[in-house]
């Protein structure tokens, strides 16, 4: 920073260092920061040449949801580090020369609603530099992204099969990294864009491809087993609500080496309200695979080597689970949610029905405590051996464990010393060397002394 | 509490508890490498700050001290500009000069909490206003000619809210 520079100015916020102008900047709309733009050279200058470069991810967006409600074809702009925070909205044509720098992440998101919206993504897409970019393009049905103005807005006004021959993905054929987010969509809008989109996608350089849809139908499966057999070198994911066919596993193995799941996490999607019951599958790195648990059942069946399971034991009965998981011998990992519903579990604490054998290998336990469940969950953490259990992780999202005034031992808001639990435990659990308990804070560990 | 002491860059020696100094990340770098943890005689210069503004920042970390870290900037993090503490604003209620060295001395200081709130107000000051009110604010000479005035103009004639 020139000191002596900005002493000869008459004014300093021409000059402030990079960093504070960006801070400044980031807290503008775009109006806000044209009319900056427009008081002298050096703001100017230095927007362009220091700030906007520096924009390295943007969003689109073509639909109502945008703050302010703009024009059409204004789109957000979302910045990540060094501005991360900063977002603005801008006119989709003015976009081309900052996606010539160094934006490296383009998302789009589409409101099918409105055809004036498809005509402006048209042009943008014809136009726009984002060679060596993620792109991620998100279409919705319209109703849900927008104001509640807009919620009498009458039906879409044209069909699928005028829409996706204007969108002309074929505009991107240099994309390697692509997400198509279709999850608002019908099946039927779905199935039309991705049996057309396929036959553009399938000559992309792609390295990685991202499908998030409703439903996986018959006409995405082999669209998507068509793409997976001749992109060997690309990764795919794949995100959908639900089965749709009697033997959806069975059809998914025929692309997929279903021996290299390993890990079942329920719990990443629970809580998405906009995406509930998501399955995703990275089918040639990580797995995650969220739905019920007959369907669950199957993929076990066929997923033997699954090692780490991840779930929410709410809305499945215990016998159910005690049945998964005597399917699921090489299980050496379960991380259980104790949500809610007392009735669900006071069978399974009569009956003990997951037992020993049930869960004779698993090596790693993590219980996550919901206010109302964990004082049943701690009983019955009492009733279990686990001959094999190394770890036992406890976690509360409340402050369930409260530390004993006299004895500095910590209980829990009913009275079990997590002490206790453990020396409980570590009787059944003879190979138990590390117990750690969460409530929010760390609250401790104990390490098995002998 | 140990005390440290800081030199402004005109000489006026400030004693500040330890802790509180340690709120610059700069501060805290220079005590870690040099392995100070309390008054050692010889003063800490704070070359780019002259005491007036010292004096002020000082007065900023002491009101802050017991303050929650500052998060990291999450880009999911809504923006936001009214909500600057109105011991804050209070605090902030000088002349442009003396803002504008906050700023800097936050910078080069490195406390972030401080450079945050200068940069939002400084962003509140902007916000709404024409090229020519903002000129006028900040004492921003107009240096573009009739033609180039209205060739920006054009080109950011979209965005203006109609």
């Amino acid at each position: 920073m020139n000191t002596k520079l900005i002493h000869q100015c008459s004014s300093q916020l021409p000059y402030i260092p990079y960093i504070c102008l960006a801070k400044i900047v980031s807290h503008l709309k775009i109006n806000d920061l044209c009319n900056l733009m427009e008081t002298c050279h050096q703001l100017k200058d230095r927007i362009e040449n220091e700030i906007l470069p520096n924009i390295n991810s943007i969003c689109l967006c073509f639909s109502h949801k945008c703050p302010t409600y703009p024009k059409h074809g204004l789109a957000i702009f979302h910045v990540l580090p060094p501005f991360h925070d900063m977002e603005f909205i801008w006119k989709y044509d003015s976009i081309q020369k900052l996606l010539s720098k160094r934006c490296h992440e383009v998302a789009i998101i589409i409101n099918l609603v409105f055809m004036n919206e498809i005509l402006i993504v048209q042009d943008f897409f014809k136009t726009c530099y984002i060679d060596g970019k993620i792109l991620t393009i998100r279409m919705t049905s319209g109703y849900e992204m927008c104001d509640s103005t807009f919620k009498t807005f009458p039906t879409r006004p044209y069909s699928t099969e005028e829409f996706y021959p204007l969108l002309g993905l074929q505009t991107f054929e240099s994309i390697e990294q692509l997400k198509l987010d279709l999850i608002d969509l019908a099946s039927t809008d779905t199935d039309q864009i991705i049996s057309t989109s396929m036959n553009e996608i399938v000559h992309f350089p792609l390295k990685s491809f991202c499908l998030n849809i409703q439903e996986f139908s018959q006409i995405i499966r082999i669209e998507f087993e068509r793409l997976c057999n001749l992109k060997s070198e690309c990764k795919f994911q794949l995100g959908f609500i639900k089965f749709s066919l009697g033997d959806d596993w069975r059809n998914l193995n025929h692309f997929t080496n279903s021996s290299n799941i390993t890990e079942i996490d329920l719990i990443q999607y629970e809580n998405r309200s906009d995406w509930r019951n998501v399955f995703v599958s990275d089918w040639r790195r990580r797995r995650s695979l969220w739905m019920d648990i007959y369907r669950l059942e199957k993929i076990v069946r066929y997923a033997p080597n699954v090692n780490t399971l991840k779930t929410s034991i709410g809305s499945v009965s215990p016998n159910d689970w005690s049945r998964l998981f005597s399917q699921m011998s090489s299980l050496t990992k379960l991380e259980i949610v104790w949500w809610y519903d007392d009735k669900v579990w006071r069978p399974l604490l009569k009956d003990k029905a997951i037992h020993c054998s049930t869960l004779y290998n698993v090596q790693h336990l993590t219980l996550v405590f919901s206010n109302e469940s964990h004082g049943r969950a701690i009983t019955l953490l009492r009733s279990i051996k686990f001959p094999s259990l190394q770890t036992l992780t406890l976690k509360s999202t409340y402050p369930l464990f409260i530390r004993c005034n006299q004895c500095n031992q910590t209980f829990s808001s009913t009275y079990v010393c997590v002490r206790g639990i453990y020396v409980e435990l570590a009787k059944y659990a003879t190979n138990l060397k590390s117990f750690f308990a969460f409530d929010g804070e760390y609250l401790g560990k104990l390490q098995r002394k002998d | 509490m140990p005390i440290i002491k800081l030199l402004s860059s005109d000489e006026e020696p400030f004693e500040v508890d330890v802790d509180i100094a340690r709120m610059s990340i700069t501060l805290r770098t220079m005590l870690d490498d040099l392995g100070i943890e309390e008054d050692d005689g010889e003063p800490i210069p704070v070359q780019n700050v002259n005491s007036s503004i010292l004096r002020k920042v000082i007065q900023w970390c002491t009101y802050h001290k017991n303050d929650p870290p500052t998060p990291d900037d999450d880009e999911q993090r809504e923006k936001r500009t009214d909500d600057i503490p109105s011991w804050d604003a209070d605090f902030l209620k000088v002349d442009q000069g003396t803002l504008f060295e906050i700023i800097l001395a936050a910078n080069y200081l490195d406390i972030k909490g401080l450079l945050d709130v200068t940069c939002k107000t400084v962003a509140n000051m902007i916000r709404g206003k024409t090229p020519e009110e903002i000129r006028k604010t900040f004492n921003i000479k107009n240096d573009f000619t009739p033609q180039e005035e209205e060739q920006i103009r054009r080109e950011n004639e979209w965005c203006e809210e109609k």
